[in-house]
């Protein structure tokens, strides 16, 4: 025993570990470095294409430091994601890690039949972190992941920051996987995603991209080689007008426009910025002008009651407004910061009318196909619960509860900057 | 050699602490929603006071182990039966344990390794700490402690940021029921005062200060109820899918940069702290062994304890539905009889002890009284003699 206890001394316990590390450590050095054998993938994107085969385009990270672009994109047909990644591996030599994609896309036609499984699959088998930014796209799965590739490589813009704008302006909801499954796992499964469209047709506040047709190879769905298409360039558009698809269970069902969505956002509680543009107002200083309104800030609040056992919104909404331009016939005044002078009754009365009318437009529409994307059922369900699950007993339906609930609006426009 | 009673603190502290912030939560959500973090309030709070009744137990015990202290007044084969069942315990957790380590370690962090390549490091480094003793174990403990405290709260700061209160609404929605049934089904996650008790005679009780043991375990407390509010303030409904609560608090970011995370924070800190869970426990099941065995040599139980540890990590990777083991009815009735019923069975049979020999001896008190005042005399005696001995050496030392 004392010879025992002699061999493992704290002095020789030092030489066992270091020895034992040793043992463990040196099988790792005989092997090749892990850039030889993996590949990361920044974004990807995938749709689902013709005869029921999935397309993955995955923009994958080359750690060459001579290469003139780090990034390049590849794309691989299968009979489901994993077999299309398999090609996409094949292609490249190098098994593909995913933990740094920080974009992931799904097709049209994918979002209409199975894009909660693509996702599920995604994160959970191949380990895409809920963190990478979601969005939903129309086109080609080749041309998104080439219109990355250009964008991510110039200088002063990104996919992922433009997704993030309109997460701050626009959409003012969060865009990452992690609040897509949080809106499916919520009790009505409603969900949402921005809606980015890639075409070779020039259109309004598209982004102009010249990708090389070269760039990108193809394998077929056996996974056997790959094929280059084509040559030289060619120009997409890459449209981000703040359209948002919106999710049911996991598929999507709908897309509501940027101007809906102006509107929707008047309801949530975040910063949204925009303008509103008031047709033929007359006051004393000027007459049937148009007047482009800027939304500088908005300040919202919500009461919750019960009318007769119906649930009732109360939304009160500050809008801090500055006028941007009033125009005039063939007379266009652009005003800096005198805008208060300009601000009256006509434009405070025309905004105050305009937004009621749209607001109850959105609502009526959300009501017409229950889409809850602005929450009211969870405002009720936390801070009204027992009167809202009453409620909610006395329906049919608890999916199609919003066309009970009565809303209304308690609007106030104020002409400064600064919040009073 | 026995632990401080400051050092016995800091491991009731990791106790309470190390292995209810990574796979609980997520199971506590999928069980009663976000009132998850009551469940765990409310079994805290009751292994707080089931760990001062083992501390108290402890001390009475003055120095005897838990065999000698229960054989005193139940007899032999019942105290053995007692020890049996509380050496289960050690036993159960070892396995939840090192199976949670294994989620962690191979599961989250380091996907491209192996477990045995972690576990067979770890259950040599854990088997030594064991064999050099508590006073060992203990001191690792009070190194380490604030380190991990201090981690854990930049951790959880970091989740303030993303925390959604309304998450937490409303507050017991479907009554209280879930708790309960929340607790019974994660009974193996708590309970203190069982395992505690194989610490009797391990713990020098000089540097006693009451407040020590409620002020770690307050810290345990409240620690545990921030990772809880940063976790189902952050995730909300998507809690049931986060498996490695710390883990995934320092991961959150709103602004979607999937390298904003403080998972090197995580990997440097918990990682340690798991281990060091685990020597406590495997300490304790040695402990169990020497008792019902009474095994002279530390070697020996130690030596079990590496062969069982091996056995383990081998047989239990490979096999599928291991957690569900643990949800198992008869593992839960186990815990349930070893961690609180035999405890408690053992503090009312020291208590009515102690009040029957207050009734047949009303004179022990006084007696005591008298001679803690002689003893108090006696040191104040030996203390003012070692006092003029140091002024006389410092007066040579002055001289020199």
């Amino acid at each position: 025993m004392q010879k025992f206890k002699r061999m493992f001394s704290p002095r020789k316990m030092v030489i066992w570990v270091s020895i034992l590390v040793l043992i463990i450590s040196f099988q790792y050095t005989n092997q090749p470095a892990q850039s030889q054998t993996q590949a990361i993938a920044t974004a990807l994107a995938v749709e689902q294409v013709e005869d029921g085969l999935i397309e993955v385009s995955a923009v994958i990270l080359t750690p060459i430091p001579a290469s003139t672009s780090k990034r390049k994109a590849y794309t691989a047909k299968g009979v489901d994601i994993t077999n299309a990644i398999n090609n996409i591996s094949l292609q490249l030599g190098k098994q593909i890690g995913f933990g740094q994609c920080d974009i992931m896309a799904v097709g049209d036609k994918l979002c209409e039949t199975n894009a909660l499984k693509a996702l599920d699959y995604l994160t959970r088998t191949k380990r895409v972190g809920r963190n990478a930014v979601l969005l939903n796209f129309s086109g080609k799965t080749e041309d998104f992941a080439n219109c990355v590739v250009q964008i991510n490589d110039s200088l002063s813009l990104k996919v992922s920051e433009i997704i993030n704008f309109n997460r701050e302006y626009i959409t003012a909801t969060e865009t990452n996987i992690e609040s897509f499954f949080k809106g499916y796992y919520g009790d009505l499964g409603v969900s949402t995603m921005p809606k980015i469209k890639i075409s070779e047709t020039e259109s309004d506040n598209a982004i102009p991209i010249k990708v090389e047709e070269a760039s990108s190879s193809q394998s077929d769905t056996s996974g056997s080689g790959g094929s280059s298409s084509g040559g030289g360039s060619k120009e997409l558009y890459f449209t981000n007008d703040g359209t948002t698809s919106i999710f049911r269970d996991g598929k999507k069902f709908t897309e509501i426009s940027p101007t809906d969505i102006k509107y929707v956002n008047l309801l949530q509680p975040e910063n949204v910025l925009g303008t509103f543009i008031l047709e033929n107002v007359n006051s004393d200083l000027f007459k049937d002008a148009r007047v482009v309104i800027d939304l500088t800030n908005k300040e919202m609040k919500y009461d919750l009651t019960f009318e007769n056992t119906l649930p009732k919104i109360t939304y009160e909404i500050d809008l801090y407004i500055m006028i941007d331009e009033i125009i005039e016939g063939e007379k266009t005044e652009n005003l800096l910061h005198t805008e208060n002078w300009f601000v009256d009754n006509s434009v405070v009365n025309g905004l105050t009318n305009k937004v009621e009318e749209n607001l109850d437009m959105v609502v009526t529409k959300l009501k017409n196909q229950n889409m809850d994307i602005i929450e009211v059922y969870d405002k009720f369900y936390k801070f009204k619960n027992k009167k809202f699950t009453k409620f909610l007993s006395s329906l049919e339906s608890e999916k199609e509860f919003l066309k009970d609930v009565i809303f209304d609006y308690k609007i106030t426009i104020h002409s400064s900057y600064y919040k009073r | 050699m026995k632990m401080s009673y400051r050092q016995a603190s800091i491991i009731i502290f990791y106790m309470l602490v190390a292995f209810k912030v990574l796979s609980l939560p997520s199971l506590m959500y999928q069980t009663c929603k976000n009132d998850g973090y009551l469940a765990v309030l409310i079994m805290m709070i009751v292994d707080a006071i089931l760990i001062w009744a083992s501390i108290k137990i402890i001390k009475q015990a003055k120095g005897k182990n838990i065999y000698e202290f229960v054989k005193q007044y139940t007899g032999s084969v019942i105290a053995k039966i007692f020890v049996i069942g509380l050496t289960l315990i050690p036993l159960i957790h070892l396995g939840i344990k090192t199976k949670g380590l294994e989620w962690f370690l191979v599961k989250n962090l380091y996907t491209k390794f192996e477990w045995f390549q972690f576990a067979i490091p770890i259950a040599l480094i854990t088997c030594y700490m064991i064999y050099k003793g508590t006073r060992n174990i203990g001191r690792v403990c009070e190194f380490f402690i604030w380190i991990i405290v201090v981690g854990v709260v930049i951790i959880i700061i970091k989740g303030f940021a993303s925390v959604d209160l309304t998450f937490f609404l409303p507050i017991l929605s479907k009554g209280i029921t879930p708790i309960f049934k929340a607790i019974y089904d994660y009974l193996a996650w708590f309970g203190l005062g069982g395992e505690l008790l194989l610490f009797c005679g391990c713990i020098d009780f000089k540097d006693e200060k009451k407040s020590r043991i409620f002020f770690y375990s307050a810290i345990a407390i409240i620690l545990v109820q921030l990772v809880y509010f940063s976790f189902y303030g952050a995730y909300g409904i998507m809690s049931a899918t986060h498996n490695f609560a710390i883990s995934d608090i320092s991961q959150i970011s709103n602004a979607n940069m999937a390298l904003d995370e403080l998972s090197w924070l995580i990997v440097t800190v918990w990682a340690v702290a798991q281990i060091l869970h685990v020597a406590i426990y495997g300490y304790l099941f040695c402990r169990g062994l020497q008792i019902i065995f009474n095994l002279k040599n530390d070697a020996v139980a130690t030596l079990i304890l590496f062969i069982a540890l091996i056995l383990w990590i081998f047989w239990g990777e490979h096999t599928i539905a291991l957690e569900k083991l643990f949800l198992h009815k008869s593992i839960v009735w186990t815990v349930v009889i070893a961690q609180y019923i035999i405890p408690i069975i053992i503090w009312f049979l020291s208590f009515a002890k102690n009040k029957k020999d207050n009734i047949n001896h009303p004179s022990i008190k006084e007696r005591s009284g008298s001679e803690t005042e002689k003893s108090k005399v006696q040191q104040s005696a030996t203390k003012s003699k070692v006092q003029s001995k140091h002024k006389k050496s410092r007066g040579k030392y002055a001289k020199v």
